[in-house]
């Protein structure tokens, strides 16, 4: 299974998302970034399954809650 | 918890704090001994999601949706601080009630005493007309106002000022209104939605019965202040600055775990008890206390009818402080004095001296208070 990792600009936001996830249905992981990754943001992310990625997207979206960047997991 | 004294401190800091309180605050150290928001193993993310969990009770108790608009801070203080000196402008104007703590007189006289082109006005608040105390509101501005700040509830004689009404003038002037509510959480409800103000700005250690150490200011969504105290805070660190976003924008430094998570466990505790049960309960004391002091030929300031249930009184012939500390050896806790608030004790005119303040929570009983009567009684007939 592929994963990815939904980058937010603290790790506020990214908790305040991983509960409105939870909410609806989408499983995620919060994660200390790996320095290579992590050029922008707060170095936090929640890692989801890539087929949540798009629901995740639009979930944000909804929430205004902004997303820095989204990467492979890997 | 010491069952032989009678605490009638509690605008000081509430006590005793509920068993809930202690137990989450080892929790942190126990479970949560991370630093949150800095690492990436079990301890560091518990704590993390431990303390935004704390800024989701915050935003229950007042009816807020905006979790990361709640900042943690040292105490209402700390709070006050973040947000008067994030908000003030240059060449501007800012207005104080006549019933505020030091917390904000203090702030805003070294604002104004700094920079020569700032001012600050104080308006009347001690009436007992809302009406009237809005209407002085009114008149205090001017046409460079662009900041108030003002007591949701006094911290001497609990009179609840129209805040409501406040902040509605305020926004048609377009001054953004910064509420002290260090007296009024867990005391009264609070609908921050409801009411509208730019910053609200609590203690965590008196009505919410968190531990000392512990307090938050609330942002509403368009106020973005310049934080006071630049430091580390986990966000952007390659940056010389905080960064943009809140919470972590006002944070610097480590957040206070234990503390927040005992405030967490506070707000459960007033929020299962219900904080209109709490407030039914200490005012029945409360009016029991004021009608038996006036019996005694206490001299009672500011005997609101919308009030926390706080009195200030004094005895004609008796020192303030000498009562407040006969009334310890009795096991009865009071504070005397100025209680941090010298417009507040200039405007209810108690004198030089001050007064004894009682100031109820949870805890307190009807017994308590006869007890405290008796006492009294006997030291009027006696001397101290």
């Amino acid at each position: 299974m592929s994963y990815n990792i939904i980058i937010f600009s603290s790790v506020t936001y990214a908790l305040k998302a991983q509960g409105i996830f939870e909410r609806e249905g989408i499983k995620s992981r919060l994660e200390k970034l790996r320095k290579e990754k992590s050029l922008h943001g707060c170095g936090y992310g929640l890692k989801v399954k890539n087929s949540d990625v798009i629901r995740a997207k639009l979930v944000s979206e909804r929430e205004r809650i902004k997303i820095i960047d989204i990467l492979d997991y890997n | 918890m010491n069952n032989k004294l009678i605490y009638f401190d509690n605008a000081a800091t509430g006590y005793p704090k509920p068993h809930s309180v202690r137990r989450e605050a080892m929790r942190a150290f126990e479970e949560c001994g991370g630093n949150p928001g800095r690492s990436g193993h079990i301890l560091s993310v518990n704590s993390a999601k431990a303390v935004f969990e704390c800024r989701e009770k915050v935003c229950s108790l007042i009816n807020y949706d905006r979790p990361e608009r709640v900042i943690f801070s040292l105490n209402a203080t700390h709070a006050l601080n973040i947000a008067i000196k994030g908000l003030a402008e240059p060449k501007s104007g800012i207005v104080i009630s006549s019933l505020e703590h030091n917390s904000v007189y203090r702030p805003v006289y070294a604002l104004c005493d700094k920079n020569k082109d700032m001012h600050f006005d104080i308006f009347d608040a001690s009436q007992k007309s809302d009406e009237a105390v809005a209407e002085n509101f009114r008149k205090a501005i001017r046409a460079d106002t662009k900041v108030a700040v003002i007591t949701v509830a006094s911290n001497i004689c609990g009179r609840i000022l129209p805040v409501k009404e406040i902040s509605e003038i305020c926004r048609q002037n377009g001054i953004k209104l910064i509420l002290d509510a260090s007296q009024a959480m867990g005391e009264i409800p609070f609908d921050f939605s409801e009411i509208k103000p730019s910053v609200l700005c609590s203690a965590g250690h008196k009505g919410l019965y968190g531990p000392c150490g512990t307090g938050f200011a609330v942002f509403s969504e368009d106020i973005n202040p310049e934080p006071i105290i630049e430091g580390g805070n986990g966000l952007v660190s390659e940056l010389p600055t905080m960064g943009e976003e809140l919470p972590e924008k006002l944070e610097a430094g480590t957040v206070n775990t234990p503390g927040i998570l005992g405030l967490g466990a506070g707000i459960d505790f007033v929020r299962s008890l219900g904080v209109e049960s709490i407030r039914k309960k200490c005012s029945q004391i409360c009016d029991f206390l004021t009608a038996e002091l006036k019996s005694c030929g206490a001299i009672i300031y500011g005997d609101y009818e919308s009030k926390t249930p706080i009195i200030l009184f004094n005895i004609p012939g008796m020192s303030p402080s000498a009562l407040s500390s006969r009334l310890d050896t009795a096991g009865i806790c009071t504070r005397s004095g100025i209680h941090c608030s010298p417009l507040g004790h200039k405007a209810l005119k108690t004198g030089s001296d001050g007064a004894v303040r009682v100031s109820l929570g949870y805890a307190n009983t009807q017994r308590e208070a006869e007890i405290f009567i008796s006492e009294m009684r006997k030291i009027i007939r006696n001397g101290i």
